[in-house]
């Protein structure tokens, strides 16, 4: 009989057994990359093994490494991935001795690898930079706060989800950035919300032209563009779901349409700073027989921000101000009502599995509404600590 | 025994003789008519355009398939799988379900790996693929019910521990995050209920083609605990499990029998399926070639 505590332990030494011969091997020093940008030349030896060689004339240093990925026991195992080809000078020999004669010195490194991935001493390639704006995802986490029916959820969890999320720049000729997501969304539990949208697009725009320029004569000469960078954003098909003691309300925003003016682009338009003002159709579907169509105008001022080159860390914050107008004064809401709600989310990448990154979220939001029955028009507060897997996420476009 | 016993070893006798090989060379997927006429031997099941008539109903779908390979990375490859408009109703059963889209996406490397993003990243290895499953739009229910199922969301978080290079073979692990509403049938359209899966119930998939795309079985079974926001958490189960064998090809497009079975423990029922499909379009399997034999002049 295998008792539990023995069995944990041979679990454990099975783990570790597995994880660490190639994690120790990841703890050596890392050797020097070649640079993708510079010439590297191939050469075969005397056993015909082919090598990588890159010497930079300014240092006087040549690295050189096995044209071939290498096995945990230092062989050639299998081709270079991602590598980029390299001349395969057969005829001419190397010519080590002359060049150390030139004072050029000899270090081990490791093949090239292309912008977003690198090496480990093996050869072996694997991603290190996560476009964030271009996946799948989905998510977990322990959401608590004080919520707008006036309970608290101290035990609140949620699950979120983006099946599709993609966004496309067009290039420094034609600065247009296009995103689009879809069915993407929160589930809360315990008390029960939910959020959904089924589709998102957005266009940013940089316009080459200005609006209006204006040149002062004050001293020399000085031209001033005014730049309005102008933008479209839409949704459809927007479902929310509030529980509370008093009614089950399932608010349907059918389409919602808005023009942008982005305040700060970075220069890929990945991140932006922007006020977006427009109007969206609703209908609020309550239990029982206030079901009501409104007009609704909405004005909000978001940020987007990737913090690095690499994608790692990135952060969002909305502020949003909804005035739904009813086409039927309803008893709990009259003919208007208010909808307010922030939001600060931040997001950062943990570690990669396959190059897929898990990561990990924190949110902090405060709402207020009249507009749901059973709702007091107080501000309620709801924060999210939670982790998120991400499926495809390509390496950032470089610049 | 049962007439019912008899009848399911009958109809597992039947498949068992049907899934043996016609051709002892099952490489070989293009047959010749004495006469020299073509016709195709294997078939790619992951590509057609489906109709089913079941014991469970009459439907059919889109079922596409496809592989995505890099240049520059030989060894990756993802394996994308989308079913689309996937629906059935009538038949003995008063049931109906349809699904707008599902698909499954596999990334297979030859090295597996996790990467922490130390100062200097850090590469750890790992024996699996990567990939999820996802779901939208899915409609069930019984027939002048006054509610049924909607589920709106359902994607798994897979790791597949086959690491096939090809859709023949699957065993994959994943957890599930699922949202399905219970909608009532009245003018309010009032949302009765919903069930969350917040990544508290594991999914266990086999999956397996012969060579020839002539078998396909399938076996997945789910358990775990779910939610409602009316009942609160409960325990969830789901069995099933399918065999599909090509019978007969009509104009080289195959007829197959169909076996399936099924078990709920939210509504304790085991469902039996018998049937056929037929795939009105389907894409020829690469290997076949059914170009006419050219004549010596």
């Amino acid at each position: 009989m295998i008792s539990p505590s023995f069995r944990a332990a041979a679990l454990c030494a099975a783990v570790i057994g597995v994880v660490w011969p190639a994690s120790a091997q990841a703890d050596e020093q890392r050797k020097a990359m070649m640079d993708r940008s510079q010439p590297i030349e191939c050469f075969k030896d005397a056993e015909a093994q082919v090598w990588r060689v890159q010497c930079d004339a300014k240092t006087k240093i040549c690295l050189y490494a096995a044209n071939e990925e290498l096995d945990s026991f230092g062989h050639r195992a299998k081709p270079l991935e991602r590598a980029k080809r390299c001349p395969m000078f057969n005829m001419r020999p190397f010519d080590r001795t002359g060049l150390e004669a030139q004072g050029y010195t000899f270090v081990e490194g490791v093949p090239d690898a292309p912008y977003g991935w690198t090496r480990d001493n093996r050869g072996r390639v694997f991603q290190i930079n996560f476009d964030l704006k271009r996946r799948m995802y989905v998510g977990g986490s322990y959401a608590p706060g004080s919520l707008v029916d006036g309970s608290s959820g101290k035990s609140r969890f949620s699950v979120d989800f983006g099946l599709l999320v993609f966004e496309h720049f067009g290039g420094p000729r034609h600065p247009n950035r296009h995103r689009v997501r879809l069915v993407e969304g929160e589930v809360f539990m315990d008390p029960f919300s939910a959020e959904l949208t089924l589709a998102h697009y957005d266009l940013s725009r940089r316009f080459l032209d200005p609006l209006l320029r204006i040149t002062t004569f004050f001293g020399q000469p000085q031209r001033h563009d005014l730049v309005l960078n102008l933008g479209v954003w839409a949704e459809a098909g927007s479902l929310e779901v509030h529980h509370t003691p008093a009614a089950n309300s399932n608010l349907w925003k059918f389409a919602t349409l808005q023009a942008t003016l982005d305040i700060w682009q970075s220069r890929r338009i990945e991140s932006f700073a922007r006020i977006r003002s427009g109007v969206g159709v609703e209908k609020l579907y309550v239990n029982g027989p206030e079901n009501r169509v409104a007009l609704t105008p909405g004005h909000a001022f978001e940020i987007d921000w990737v913090m690095d080159k690499k994608g790692f860390h990135n952060l969002r914050a909305e502020v949003l101000y909804e005035t739904p107008f009813y086409n039927d004064p309803a008893v709990v809401a009259g003919k208007r009502a208010t909808r307010m709600h922030a939001k600060l989310r931040y997001e950062a990448i943990l570690v990669a599995i396959n190059d897929q990154p898990l990561s990990l979220r924190l949110d902090a939001g405060s709402e207020k509404r009249s507009d749901v029955p059973g709702v007091p028009f107080d501000w309620a507060f709801v924060a999210n600590a939670g982790l998120r897997f991400s499926l495809w996420a390509p390496p950032r476009s470089p610049g | 025994m049962g007439a019912a016993k008899i009848t399911g070893l009958a109809v597992a006798v039947a498949l068992v003789a049907a899934s043996a090989p016609a051709r002892a060379d099952d490489t070989r997927c293009t047959g010749k008519t004495p006469a020299g006429g073509r016709f195709a031997i294997c078939f790619d099941p992951g590509n057609r355009l489906l109709l089913a008539a079941t014991t469970e109903g009459y439907g059919g779908g889109l079922l596409l398939r496809h592989i995505m390979l890099f240049d520059d990375e030989p060894d990756l490859i993802w394996k994308l799988e989308h079913e689309f408009l996937v629906g059935r109703v009538g038949g003995f059963s008063d049931r109906y379900d349809a699904v707008l889209y599902s698909g499954r996406y596999l990334r297979h490397a030859r090295d597996g790996h996790i990467v922490l993003p130390f100062a200097v990243s850090k590469k750890i290895f790992i024996p699996f693929d990567v990939g999820a499953d996802a779901q939208v739009g899915r409609i069930g229910g019984v027939l002048g019910a006054p509610t049924f199922e909607l589920g709106v969301v359902r994607t798994v978080a897979l790791i597949d521990i086959s690491r096939s290079e090809d859709f023949k073979r699957r065993l994959s692990i994943g957890t599930v995050v699922s949202w399905d509403m219970k909608v009532v049938h009245d003018p309010t359209n009032a949302l009765e209920d919903h069930r969350i899966v917040p990544f508290s119930t594991g999914l266990l998939n086999g999956h397996f083609e012969t060579k020839s795309g002539l078998t396909i079985g399938d076996a997945r079974v789910e358990a775990g605990k779910a939610w409602s926001a009316n009942d609160g958490w409960y325990s969830a189960l789901t069995a099933a499990v399918t065999l599909e064998r090509v019978l007969i090809a009509v104009n080289d497009r195959p007829v197959s029998l169909f076996l399936g079975g099924r078990y709920e423990n939210i509504d304790e029922q085991l469902y039996g399926e018998v049937g056929v499909r037929f795939a009105l379009f389907q894409r020829q399997d690469r290997r076949v070639n059914l170009r006419p034999i050219k004549k010596p002049k």
